[in-house]
C-alpha cells in the first residue's frame, strides 16, 4: 500500500473504529445480564449471553404504566412509515415529472415554494400543526402523523425526482406524445420504469428520517399511538424500578434495526445506468 | 400522401425569434431536406409541423387541412429522431408496437405488423432485446422501424444518421433513399450535411438565421444559388468566392480579378448578368472547385487560362484539390489525380467560364442571367 492510500484509509479507519464503537457498547451489554453489566468492564465481550433482555425489550417492557413490550409501538411506526413512504415517494415522482416534462407556466415559483418547504424548521409549524391535525379529527392518531410527514416529505422527494428527470431526454416524452400516448400514459409506461435508482434514494431517505423521527411523535400522539422512538425514549426515561440497561439496549437496536436493514437491501437494488441505450451511445 | 403547406411560418420563444415567416410546400411524395448551420431553426420547423411546438404566427396545413391545435398523434406524422429516442424499459418490439398500442390496434395485428417492417429492416432477430444492448446503428433502425410500422402520411426525420460512423451513414442513406422510392411518402428531412442533402433530396430548403433563403431542386440550389450563404454551404470544399471589379465596355461587361504579383484574370459575363451593375462596381465571382482544373489547351473552349503556385496540395483518391491564392482568397481547385503536383510547384489552371456565377458583393445576392428569371 502506497503512503497516499496509507494517508487516506488510516483516518477512515478511525473514524468508522470512533462511531462503531457505542454500537459495540450497546450490542454487547444488550447479551448481558444485569449482574453482568453491574460488576463488569463495558467494552467486555457478554460471558454468558441471553437473549433475554432482547425478548423483554419486544415482549415485557414497561412504557409507562403499560407492561408489553415494544411491539405495539414497533408497529405503530411501521404503519407511519410505510404509507408515508409510498405516498411521499409517489406524489414527489408526479411532481418532478410534471415539473420537468410538462412545465407550466409559473412552474418554477411552484418548485421554489416545494423547496422552501424543505427548509421550514420542524420546531416553527408544531402549533399550528397540532391546530390542524384537531380540526381533521386526526389528533392523537397514525394517520395524523401520516399526514404530517407527507406534508414535511412532499418538498424533498420533488426536488429528488425533479433533478433525476431533468436528465430524462425530452425527445423520448416527443416521441410518446406523437406515438399517441397522454401525460399519465407516457409517465406510467415510460418515465415510470427508468425511476428505479432515485425511487431507492428517496426511499432510504425518507425511510431513515420518518422512522427517526422524535419530535412529531412526541408531539402529536401520546400512550399507546406513539411511535416507537418515543416508546424508546419512554422506557429509557423511566423513573421507577431498577434501571434494565440490558433492556434499554435491546430496545434501541430494535429501533434502529429496521433502517439498517433498508440501507443493506436498497443497497443492492440501487442499479445504475436503466437509461443506457435511450438516446444516443 | 399528404402535401405540407407553411405560410408565412414564424416562432418565438419569448423573445427570441427563432423562424421567421418561412413559406414552403411540399408537394405529394416530395423528399424535402431542411439544411442550414446549427442553431438556424430546422428542429423547430420540424417540431412545428409535427405539432411539438406551438406555431406563433401563420398556419401550417397538411394535405389542406390546418393542423393548428390539432395534437401530434392525430397529424398523421411518424418522426424520428437525432438521439433515436428509443424507450428504454421497452423491448425493441414493444418500441416498435407502442405507437400501434396508444391507437388501440388488436395485439394480433400490431405483431403482425411489427415483425412484417422488422423483416424490411432486418431487424427481426432483435425484436426480443432492449435499446441498450443494441449498436448505433441498429438502434437508427429501430427507432426507422418504430415510425415505419405506423404507416403515417408524412415521416419527418431529424437529423437520423447524424449519430453514425461514416461508412453506416452512406449505407443508411441509400437505404433511406430506397425506402422513399418504394414507398413514395411525403418526407421532410433535416441535416446539416450538405452532401446528405444533395443527394436524398428531391427539393431543398436551406434556412439561415430562422429565415428561409432558398427552396428548389439540388440542381438549382447546386448550379443557382440565391445568394452567397446558400453558395457556400452547399457543396464540399465551399464554393471559392473571389472579389473581382466589373468592367462595362462597348456593350459587354467582364469581371476582373485582380492579383498581387501576377496577371490579373478577365472572365466573360453574360450580357444579362453584366447589365444589372454599374461599370465598376464590386462583384464576386463564385466559382466551384471542379470549375477550376488543370485542363490544357482549353482557351478556345471556354476555359479561361491562369497562372498560380501551390499551396497545399491534397489527394482524394479520384481527384486532387489544390489550394492556391487568387485574388487575394485563398481557393481550392479541382485537379486530375494523374497530374503530378507538389506544393510550391507552379501550375497552370482553366476556369470554366460558363460555369462561373457573379455575385453583387453589396448584398450578397447572385446575379440571374436573364434565361433564369
Ligand atoms: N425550447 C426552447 N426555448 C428557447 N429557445 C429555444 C428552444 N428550442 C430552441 N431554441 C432556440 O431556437 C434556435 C433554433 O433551434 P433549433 O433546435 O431549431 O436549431 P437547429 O437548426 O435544429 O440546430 P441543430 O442543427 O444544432 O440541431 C436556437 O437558437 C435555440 O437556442
Ligand atoms: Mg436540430
Amino acid at each position: 500500500m502506497t503512503l497516499r492510500r496509507l494517508a487516506v484509509y488510516v483516518p477512515l479507519i478511525v473514524a468508522a473504529l470512533f462511531f462503531l464503537l457505542p454500537v459495540f457498547v450497546m450490542l454487547f451489554t444488550s447479551f448481558k445480564t444485569l449482574d453482568e453489566i453491574r460488576v463488569g468492564d463495558l467494552l467486555a465481550l457478554p460471558a454468558s449471553p441471553t437473549i433475554e433482555p432482547w425478548l423483554s425489550a419486544w415482549q415485557s417492557a414497561c412504557v409507562g404504566l403499560n407492561c408489553n413490550g415494544v411491539r405495539g409501538f414497533f408497529l405503530n411506526t411501521a404503519l407511519m412509515v410505510v404509507p408515508a413512504v409510498i405516498i411521499i415517494t409517489a406524489l414527489g415522482a408526479v411532481n418532478g415529472y410534471i415539473l420537468t416534462q410538462w412545465p407550466f407556466p409559473g412552474h418554477k415559483l411552484v418548485f421554489g415554494l416545494l423547496l422552501f418547504g424543505c427548509f421550514v424548521p420542524f420546531q416553527s409549524v408544531i402549533i399550528p400543526m397540532a391546530r390542524v391535525l384537531g380540526l381533521t379529527g386526526l389528533q392523537n392518531s397514525i394517520p395524523g402523523l401520516v399526514l404530517v410527514h407527507v406534508v414535511y416529505g412532499i418538498g424533498f422527494s420533488t426536488l429528488f425526482f425533479r433533478n433525476y428527470y431533468d436528465q430524462f431526454p425530452r425527445e423520448l416524452v416527443k416521441a410518446a406524445q406523437i406515438d399517441g400516448a397522454n401525460l399519465f400514459q407516457i409517465f406510467w409506461r415510460i418515465v415510470l420504469p427508468v425511476s428505479g435508482p432515485i425511487a431507492v434514494v428517496c426511499t432510504i431517505f425518507l425511510f431513515t428520517n420518518i422512522w427517526n423521527d422524535f419530535l412529531f411523535g412526541a408531539s402529536f400522539t401520546s400512550g399507546s399511538n406513539t411511535p416507537i422512538m418515543v416508546a424508546l425514549n419512554n422506557i429509557v426515561n423511566t423513573s421507577t424500578g431498577v434501571r434494565e440497561y440490558n433492556v434499554h439496549m435491546a430496545t434501541a437496536m430494535i429501533t434502529a434495526l429496521p433502517t439498517l436493514v433498508v440501507y443493506i437491501v436498497s443497497g443492492k437494488y440501487f442499479v445504475r445506468g436503466l437509461m443506457a441505450g435511450s438516446v444516443k451511445g | 400522401m399528404a402535401t405540407i403547406n407553411c405560410f408565412r411560418v414564424g416562432k418565438r420563444f419569448g423573445g427570441l425569434e427563432v423562424l421567421k415567416d418561412i413559406d414552403l410546400v411540399v408537394e405529394e411524395g416530395e423528399f424535402l431536406v431542411l439544411v442550414g448551420p446549427s442553431g438556424c431553426g430546422k428542429s423547430t420547423l420540424l417540431g412545428l409541423i409535427a405539432g411539438l411546438e406551438e406555431i406563433s404566427s401563420g398556419d401550417i396545413l397538411i394535405s389542406g387541412r390546418s393542423v393548428k391545435g390539432i395534437h401530434p398523434s392525430e397529424r398523421d406524422i411518424a418522426m424520428v429522431f437525432q438521439s433515436y429516442a428509443l424507450y428504454p424499459s421497452m423491448s425493441v418490439g414493444a418500441n416498435m408496437a407502442f405507437g400501434l398500442e396508444m391507437r388501440k390496434i388488436p395485439k394480433e395485428a400490431r405483431e403482425h405488423r411489427v415483425a412484417e417492417v422488422a423483416k424490411t429492416l432486418q431487424i427481426d432477430h432483435l425484436l426480443n432485446r432492449r435499446p441498450g444492448q443494441l449498436s448505433g446503428g441498429q438502434r437508427q433502425r429501430v427507432a426507422m422501424g418504430r415510425a415505419l410500422v405506423r404507416d403515417p402520411q408524412v415521416f419527418l426525420f431529424d437529423e437520423p444518421l447524424s449519430n453514425l460512423d461514416a461508412k453506416l451513414r452512406v449505407e443508411m442513406r441509400t437505404e433511406i433513399k430506397r425506402l422513399h422510392q418504394s414507398l413514395k411518402t411525403t418526407m421532410v428531412y433535416v441535416t446539416h450535411d450538405q452532401i446528405e442533402a444533395l443527394t436524398l433530396a428531391t427539393r431543398i430548403a436551406v434556412l439561415k438565421d430562422g429565415i428561409l433563403q432558398q427552396h428548389g431542386t439540388p440542381n438549382e440550389i447546386y448550379n443557382r444559388p440565391r445568394n452567397r450563404f446558400v453558395a457556400q454551404f452547399m457543396g464540399s470544399p465551399s464554393m471559392n468566392l473571389i472579389p473581382a471589379i466589373l468592367r462595362r465596355q462597348d456593350g459587354t461587361a467582364t469581371a476582373h480579378i485582380n492579383r498581387k504579383t501576377e496577371q490579373a484574370i478577365t472572365l466573360p459575363m453574360p450580357p444579362s448578368v453584366g447589365s444589372q451593375l454599374a461599370d465598376g462596381a464590386a462583384i464576386e465571382v463564385g466559382l466551384r472547385p471542379e470549375t477550376i482544373t488543370d485542363v490544357t489547351a482549353s482557351e478556345e473552349n471556354g476555359f479561361v487560362a491562369f497562372e498560380c503556385v501551390a499551396d497545399v496540395v491534397e489527394p482524394a483518391g479520384s481527384d486532387t484539390f489544390l489550394i492556391t491564392r487568387l485574388g487575394d482568397k485563398e481557393i481550392a481547385a479541382r485537379i486530375r489525380a494523374e497530374t503530378q503536383v507538389v506544393s510550391g510547384d507552379r501550375v497552370r489552371l482553366s476556369i470554366d467560364r460558363t460555369k462561373a456565377t457573379f455575385f453583387d458583393a453589396g448584398s450578397g445576392m447572385r446575379l440571374a442571367a436573364a434565361h433564369e428569371v
